[in-house]
């Protein structure tokens, strides 16, 4: 069986990771990467549950170390936004999911990804 | 010079595009002496199906189609449009998106039927019976109606040239359309015959216009709640108007009459899908995201007019779908 798929759309700066990080994790992670956190729309977010992603983490820089001054505040709103959608067609709001990480620590950002993919894999 | 024809259908409409195009007065005089109405079916001209099969492929120069597509009756005569027109128009926003009455593939067509002949409060029929595909009437005649589909929109079935928003679209639009059209000037193919703007670019209200900032929305409120402020924009008052990511042809005429815009005209140029960006654009300039959980409803505000063509519309299929799997 195929492995499940968790997408990650995250801010460029907040992460160098590769595919070696992530080779031990039991899903298939796929991480698209965006200027900034403020340039992900609604629509990229269900672009990957259609995409058959069992759920997607957008993951921007902490609150006010944004280079863009609001650009992960826009995109916590968005994914907010996105999960009132999600929620009304019958998905679990859940799968959608905003996290703040440390700029440039790809340690920080791998435990995040790894937290919300326990999440989603407890889900199935 | 023979004169162009034209061809015009009225699909799963409410008739307010013919109306829109009534609406052209004197101006409607001149168009139809200039063209030659070979098929305005149902509502201008008596011309059978059987009539406009018989008419050679390619012959009428333009076509246009209005409302979505929700039965076969409806997909056969798209088809068959396609097949007789050079140029065909989606003409109106439930032939381009889906309309208003795409909301109905949120709900099953027995669902629906259910709720119209059976639970209404108004509703009286103690038999229950409810509409079919096939009917027999004293055990003769047999009367056969079209089968319900889903609610499609034109481009979903056929190949279409070119889009006109607006539910129905203002006069002045379709005005200006008919006369490119008639001069030949047209936009490439596939694209929206649209001046391009947003409705906030027109609206009387935009803060913009008065050299004025505009200003991030404090609250969230229906319009049912309190009174709409006479000459301010109604976003900062807290109404959620979609005047921002929605062409403005119709020349802001919803806002002038102080209710905020619905989104009928269409997306603006590289928006992909309408209810996404919809709410992106609105949940951006909340001030703080508690207000998000105060939108009552999103799917029926922003998808209003374009739920059939959007992404959601796939994925509401494809979760039915596993289900019953």
């Amino acid at each position: 069986m195929a492995k499940p798929k968790i997408a990650v759309l995250c801010c460029n700066y907040t992460n160098s990771a590769t595919d070696e990080d992530f080779k031990d994790f039991p899903c298939e992670i796929v991480i698209k990467r965006f200027p900034c956190s403020g340039s992900i729309e609604i629509v990229d977010i269900l672009k990957e549950f259609e995409d058959d992603a069992e759920g997607v983490l957008v993951c921007g820089c902490e609150k006010e170390k944004c280079h863009n001054k609001t650009g992960n505040l826009r995109a916590e709103k968005r994914v907010l936004g996105a999960k009132k959608y999600l929620e009304e067609i019958g998905i679990d709001p859940e799968r959608a999911q905003m996290a703040f990480v440390p700029r440039l620590d790809t340690g920080a950002f791998v435990e995040t990804v790894k937290d919300f993919v326990e999440k989603i894999l407890n889900k199935r | 010079m023979a004169k162009p024809k034209l061809a015009y259908y009225l699909a799963g409409g409410c008739a307010g595009c013919d109306i829109a195009l009534l609406d052209l007065a004197d101006y409607l005089v001149d168009v139809l002496n200039a063209v030659e109405v070979v098929f305005f079916t149902p509502s201008l001209v008596d011309v059978k199906y059987k009539d406009f099969e018989a008419l050679p492929d390619g012959s009428v120069d333009v076509g246009f189609f209005s409302g979505n597509i929700r039965n076969k009756e409806h997909e056969h005569i798209a088809k068959l449009m396609r097949k007789k027109c050079k140029i065909l128009i989606a003409f109106g926003i439930c032939a381009c998106l889906g309309g208003i009455k795409g909301l109905v593939n949120l709900y099953n067509n027995q669902e629906l039927l259910e709720k119209a002949y059976k639970d209404t409060f108004s509703t009286d029929n103690p038999d229950g019976i409810l509409p079919s595909p096939k009917f027999i009437i004293d055990g003769k005649y047999e009367l056969e109606l079209p089968e319900l589909t889903e609610a499609k929109t034109l481009d979903q079935v056929v190949e279409v040239d070119y889009y006109i928003g607006g539910c129905p679209p203002h006069y002045n639009h379709i005005k200006k359309a008919l006369t490119a059209l008639l001069e030949g000037e047209l936009p490439p193919k596939g694209s929206w015959i649209t001046m391009g703007h947003a409705v906030c670019e027109v609206c009387p209200r935009n803060p913009v216009g008065r050299g004025e900032l505009k200003k991030p929305v404090k609250e969230v409120k229906r319009v049912i709640e309190g009174q709409l402020p006479e000459d301010m924009c109604l976003l900062e008052a807290g109404y959620l108007c979609l005047g921002p990511i929605t062409l403005g042809d119709c020349g802001a005429s919803c806002i002038k009459a102080n209710i905020p815009c619905r989104g009928c005209g269409g997306p603006i140029p590289g928006v992909k899908d309408f209810g996404l960006r919809a709410i992106s654009a609105i949940a951006s300039i909340l001030e703080n995201e508690e207000l998000i959980d105060k939108i009552v409803d999103p799917i029926h505000l922003f998808y209003r007019y374009s739920l059939a063509g959007s992404m959601l519309r796939k994925k509401i299929k494809k979760e039915t779908k596993n289900r019953e799997v």
